[in-house]
């Protein structure tokens, strides 16, 4: 389905894109999701490209990564497409979460938690690096 | 959305140490709330009240530092309580299943008569 509507978002691979995307990405759902709804859909991105700048780009702030929108009349989709080394999220095993508060644990979360959130597509871009396709079903809000 | 920054600035309340802080906790900004808990517990300090009311995001990042430092004083016998945490931020801690394990308060006077 074509979208209705499309923004496009390129940042450089520095933790201080984090909080314009944030931003930019709140604008773009507007106030089609309640206030919680929507920033389960924020934070689920904002892990997703904090692992990527953090893990794909291993802290380097020389590589890209693109943040697509589109909203559909059923959907929002967010397309996160970056150039760093082919890594599947999707392969993750989900941890135990009893295991990971008891014993103290300060990382690892943010791929299961955007995997519960969003529905997520992963593909090998045939250019090299990632797309990593993050949907929202409309529907969806509570 | 707050700014890129979060301040942690130290008050009292009926003689109980608060930790105020205000901005959003990304990964961006987590090493500041590290750093603010770490020094304090490396000090001797076991008993934590973080005032949450100006914080409006947090991401694992975030909460990450808050269990460890949760499990490493608790571990001596104190105890970190959060106080005026927002909806939004509250629903991001069920998300992480963090409120199973956080105590949250309404107020900061209510979280110092849990202490």
């Amino acid at each position: 389905m074509i979208p209705q509507k499309e923004t496009r978002l390129r940042v450089q691979s520095n933790l201080d894109a984090l909080t314009p995307l944030r931003s930019t990405i709140s604008a773009f759902i507007g106030n089609q999701l309640s206030d919680i709804e929507k920033n389960r859909v924020i934070l689920a991105v904002d892990e997703a490209v904090s692992n990527i700048i953090i893990h794909g780009y291993k802290g380097s702030p020389e590589g890209e990564i693109e943040l697509i929108m589109q909203e559909t009349p059923e959907q929002f989709k967010f397309i996160l497409c970056d150039a760093a080394e082919p890594y599947n999220p999707l392969t993750v095993p989900d941890p135990d979460l009893d295991a990971y508060h008891e014993e103290g644990r300060d990382g690892g979360l943010g791929v299961n938690i955007y995997r519960r959130i969003l529905k997520v597509v992963y593909e090998k871009a045939e250019e090299g690096g990632n797309r990593l396709i993050m949907i929202r079903e409309k529907g969806d809000d509570k | 959305m707050g700014d890129a920054n979060l301040s942690v600035e130290e008050s009292n309340f009926e003689g109980k140490s608060v930790l105020v802080l205000t901005g959003d906790i990304d990964a961006k900004t987590a090493p500041v709330l590290k750093e603010a808990l770490e020094k304090r517990i490396a000090a001797g300090q076991t008993v934590f009240i973080l005032n949450f009311s100006g914080v409006s995001y947090i991401s694992s990042a975030g909460i990450g530092v808050l269990n460890a430092a949760l499990t490493l004083v608790k571990g001596k016998g104190g105890d970190i309580v959060l106080a005026g945490v927002s909806p939004v931020v509250r629903d991001t801690m069920e998300v992480m299943y963090f409120t199973k394990k956080i105590r949250l308060y309404k107020s900061v006077p209510d979280a110092a008569k849990s202490l």
